[in-house]
């Protein structure tokens, strides 16, 4: 145990601070009052000094005037009764003058210097000086100097300290006894309210109560403690009741938290169903995204349903509003066997007010608790074969009806709520997937059809190349040709001398060259702008198809034979076919496609027929005629039913590396632009026939009236003007042969110059200018020679003449084009005409 | 270093020593001029002093000596110095009581020969100079029945001959002494202080 003073009993504390209180009182006012004494006496002891020094200095005047020291030593020596004064000294001035010191031994230093007027403590001395004035003159003449001990003020303190000593020695006792005997008063009343306090802690027993003493606080505060204790035996009868209450409460709650632990775990299962549905619509929305076919969307959701939501039937309607009819998309059954009576096969028909399903199409899903119980035939129809229960929900999109999902089980209503809610959301999810997948495939036609027109356009491209190539070369050929053509031409007609064989091996020189020329003009069918503006003109299809035939000989007959195979072009075509509208080109370019996949369908050789005739849609025959129609039929291995179906689409191509896939495309393009139809007919190795269809057309212009005869004209005074000699030469040789009478001129500007130069005496009646000649070419010359004499025909000879004619852009100024090589018919055809005008 | 030169350059201590001699020498030479001047000076010096110790005690005399009131006109009326005789003083005396006062009076000179004796009688304080100490008794005479304090130095027998203080020299200070009985004689009062200095002046 700690003894400390906090652990000290009231009574000894009480006596303490009694006994401590009195001592340090006691002891302050000793100390107090021994200080006060000290002070004072410090005080008078230093007055008493001053007061020694004035007399000193007023003794000392006269022996300080007259410098007499010894007179001041004497003065100082007085000081000897002074005990207390421990050395003095006068000052003249800053000197010091005389000195006195109480031990005649060990005399003391004195200053050497005198101090202002004052006194001073210091530890062991008091010290003054004091200034001498001469009180006549008022000078101040020196000054004195004291220096005392403080032996009187330690004597003074010692006698204090005992007085006060021996004061509290008597004191003490006395104070113990008195403290003593007042203390009880005090710890009597509080020993016996401890007392009281602890038999109460360790019994318990609130009713005890403890003894008052008196009046005074002790005996209130006994009497506080009294009532204290009254309440507390109080309170604690109440805190007992409340325990009781508070335990019949808690009691009462905890049948509540267990109601509500259960409420919640019900909510909890209803969460995890809703997880599990979510869950599945997730999946199935994942299994649609992977899908991009619509009918392989509606499967796949229909097995999920089937395999996660226990359905016996579900199947997919699409929605057609113009009929207003729902068309079987998607079927899935469990048990075919049971549910096979329905009959809802891929594509079947069935009208929406009959399904009994209208309400889908305001977007509501529609439960059936019991189909036994609904008009509709359709749902009759399910109850009869045992699922009495169905759900359908509508497929959306914004918010149009667009489909119906339709799932049922046997069981009557046996779709939860939950379930209903799943089906709308997938409905949802569902009409959205379709949705998407009906765009993929807009897009994808979209990005086809793209697709053909960059490779037309690419196609044309490169054939314009060609074709300015190919017409260049034919301009050089015909050029050439000329003169071969031409005076074979002269030969024959000319020279009589010549033998059978001689006038026939001539004859086949000519034909050779004119069929040269023939093959070139045909070049220039590559050479084509195919914008689609050209106007359509009346056509001859026989002829059309003869034209192809020749072009596409090498294909079908050439090639094939250089591989030992035969290809028989056989051509069935009326006689009296109506002209068609069409633009030639297109038309013989599809031609020719159609031919060269007919030969291409006969790799073992076989018969190819092209047959042009009148007939109706549906038939032959002139009667009630709509139609021209052009067949090219081969022999070879024809289509099954999926390359028949796909064979007009744009890159579909069944010759792999060889094929572009447009051939047929284009030949369906050009016939959508004559207003017609293509039909194919084929089978497998049986051969396949295309068939064309164009629209008669309502009136058809007979084809203008072109001049038989070739009568010779009148003979005519003739300018030729050409920068090749040998032309010159020919064309020379070709009039005059005829009896025209000729003038040549080898340039356009020479030949100018003759026009004029002849106007004056014999003027010509017909220029014929060369097309393509350096500085003046034949335009430029034609248009001179018209400003000069508007009425003087001009023929112009050229390479190109067979496009021109046949482009029909005949250069400004000239009555006549003329092609190379010229022809003596075309060259007397056209002499005749402007001789007429 | 000790075999192979004989010669060599003085060392710095060496210079130092020679410096040091030169400066002894010049010292010395400065010591003998003073000496020799010193003699005469300290003599003429001496004599000086002594004579600006006693222009002092003239002055100090005035505030140990009470003279009766109708000694003065009026009550700061100054207190006049009278010197007969050849002044030895110099400007000592008057520099001595330049701007000083007793008993707020302030102090005036006033130099007297034979011929102005008269004036004598209107000092407060008489000097007479050692060059008239044949005629002491005339001059005490004159002012023989006036309060007049008569001072002289160096005058023997002059408290005999009716001086009142006489200065002297002992141990080579000034000293003086009085004749109390003949200053009574005119009503003046000599402060006890100032008669505790007095010294008997031995031998002739």
């Amino acid at each position: 145990m700690k003894l400390g003073l906090p652990n000290l009993s009231i009574k000894r504390k009480l006596m303490l601070i009694t006994m401590g209180v009195s001592t340090v009182a006691l002891l302050l006012f000793s100390i107090a009052f021994a200080g006060y004494e000290l002070v004072s006496f410090r005080h008078s002891m230093r007055g008493d000094l001053r007061g020694l020094a004035e007399l000193i200095a007023n003794q000392s005047t006269a022996a300080l005037s007259f410098e007499d020291a010894d007179n001041a030593r004497e003065i100082l020596n007085a000081l000897r009764t002074r005990t207390h004064i421990v050395s003095a000294g006068v000052y003249k001035g800053a000197r010091l003058f005389a000195g006195y010191s109480r031990s005649s031994t060990a005399p003391e230093n004195l200053p050497q210097r005198p101090e202002p007027d004052g006194s001073r403590f210091e530890p062991e001395h008091l010290i003054v000086f004091h200034r001498v004035i001469d009180p006549r003159s008022g000078e101040t003449i020196g000054a004195v100097y004291l220096k005392s001990d403080l032996l009187e003020v330690h004597d003074r303190l010692v006698r204090f300290t005992e007085i006060i000593g021996l004061f509290m020695l008597f004191s003490l006792p006395v104070t113990l006894l008195l403290s003593f005997l007042l203390q009880r008063l005090i710890s009597r009343p509080l020993s016996d309210l401890a007392a009281t306090a602890r038999a109460i802690s360790t019994g318990g027993n609130y009713s005890l109560r403890a003894l008052k003493h008196g009046h005074d606080d002790l005996g209130q505060l006994t009497d506080s403690f009294n009532d204290m204790l009254g309440q507390i035996q109080a309170q604690d009868a109440a805190l007992q009741q409340a325990h009781a209450k508070l335990e019949k409460r808690v009691e009462e709650r905890t049948r509540d938290l267990q109601e509500e632990v259960l409420k919640r775990q019900r909510a909890q299962e209803a969460l995890q169903q809703q997880l599990a549905r979510i869950s599945l619509l997730n999946q199935i929305t994942h299994v649609v995204s992977e899908r991009q076919d619509l009918t392989r969307i509606l499967h796949a959701v229909l097995r999920q349903l089937e395999e996660n939501l226990q359905v016996e039937l579900g199947f997919m309607c699409l929605y057609e509003p113009e009929t207003e009819q729902l068309v079987v998309s998607a079927v899935r059954e469990k048990n075919p066997k049971q549910t096979g009576k329905l009959d809802l096969s891929s594509g079947k028909h069935i009208p929406l007010v009959q399904s009994g399903l209208a309400a889908c199409k305001t977007g509501k899903t529609v439960y059936l608790p019991d189909c036994g119980q609904a008009d509709a035939p359709l749902l009759k129809r399910l109850a009869d074969v045992g699922l009495h229960c169905a759900v359908a929900a509508p497929l959306t999109v914004e918010e149009k009806l667009f489909g119906i999902l339709l799932v049922a089980r046997s069981i009557h209503d046996s779709f939860s709520s939950g379930e209903c809610e799943f089906l709308r959301m997938l409905s949802e999810q569902v009409a959205l997937a379709a949705h998407q997948a009906q765009l993929h495939s807009q897009l994808e036609t979209a990005y086809n059809e793209l697709r053909q027109t960059q490779q037309t356009v690419m196609q044309q491209d490169r054939l314009r190349a060609l074709g300015q190539m190919a017409s260049g070369i034919a301009h050089d050929i015909n050029n050439a040709l000329t003169p071969v053509v031409g005076f074979a031409q002269m030969l024959l007609e000319r020279e009589t001398s010549l033998s059978a064989g001689g006038k026939k091996q001539l004859s086949y020189i000519r034909t050779a060259g004119e069929d040269v020329a023939h093959i070139v003009a045909r070049l220039r069918e590559f050479y084509r702008r195919r914008d689609g503006q050209e106007p359509l003109v009346p056509l001859d299809l026989n002829k059309l198809v003869q034209q192809v035939i020749e072009m596409t000989r090498p294909r079908w007959r050439d090639i094939p034979q250089s591989k030992g195979l035969m290809v028989h072009m056989q051509t069935d075509l009326a006689s009296d076919l109506p002209q068609v509208l069409g633009t030639a080109s297109e038309l013989r370019e599809a031609l020719t496609n159609l031919m060269l996949n007919a030969v291409d369908a006969m790799p073992e050789g076989g018969t190819l027929t092209l047959r042009t005739y009148v007939g109706g849609p549906r038939g032959q025959g002139k009667r009630g005629a709509t139609h021209v129609l052009l067949e090219v039929v081969d022999t070879g291995m024809g289509m099954d039913e999926e390359t028949r179906r796909r064979c007009l689409e744009p890159f579909f191509s069944t010759k792999g590396q060889r094929g572009t896939g447009m051939g047929l495309a284009m030949v369906y393009g050009v016939m959508e632009r004559h207003e017609g139809r293509i039909e194919v007919l084929s089978e497998p190795s049986k051969g396949t026939t295309i068939r064309l269809y164009f629209p008669m057309p309502a009136k058809v212009s007979a084809p203008a009236d072109e001049v038989t005869e070739s009568a010779l004209p009148p003979p005519l005074h003739i300018l030729c003007i050409d920068d090749e000699p040998l032309l010159r030469e020919l064309m020379k040789g070709l009039l005059e042969s005829d009896g025209h009478t000729v003038a040549v001129a080898d340039s356009g500007q020479s030949g100018i110059d003759a026009f004029r130069a002849a106007r004056h005496h014999r003027a010509f009646d017909v220029i014929i200018t060369d097309l393509g000649m350096p500085f003046l070419d034949g335009r430029q010359v034609a248009r001179i020679l018209k400003t000069e004499s508007p009425g003087t025909p001009v023929l112009m000879l050229t390479g190109w003449g067979a496009f021109m004619k046949a482009d029909g852009d005949l250069p400004a100024h000239v009555d006549g084009v003329l092609s190379k090589p010229p022809r003596s018919k075309e060259l007397r055809e056209s002499l005749a005409r402007l001789a007429r005008r | 270093m000790s075999g192979g030169m004989k010669y060599s350059l003085p060392t710095t201590s060496e210079r130092a020593r020679r410096l040091a001699a030169w400066v002894l020498r010049l010292a010395l030479a400065l010591l003998i001029g003073c000496l020799w001047q010193a003699p005469a000076t300290a003599q003429d010096t001496a004599a000086t002093s002594e004579y600006q110790v006693e222009a002092a005690f003239l002055y100090h005399f005035a505030k140990f000596v009470e003279w009766p009131a109708e000694a003065f006109a009026e009550t700061n009326s100054p207190i006049t110095i009278g010197i007969v005789g050849e002044d030895p003083f110099g400007d000592a005396l008057e520099s001595t009581i330049r701007n000083k006062t007793v008993d707020n009076r302030p102090f005036r000179i006033l130099h007297l020969d034979m011929k102005s004796l008269a004036d004598a009688k209107r000092c407060h304080i008489l000097f007479i100079a050692p060059s008239e100490r044949r005629r002491v008794s005339e001059i005490l005479d004159s002012v023989k029945n006036n309060s007049v304090l008569t001072v002289s130095t160096r005058i023997d027998r002059f408290l005999q001959a009716g001086g009142m203080i006489n200065f002297f020299i002992e141990d080579k200070k000034v000293r003086f002494e009085i004749n109390n009985d003949q200053a009574r004689r005119v009503s003046l009062k000599i402060s006890a202080k100032l008669l505790n200095l007095s010294r008997h002046k031995e031998g002739p």
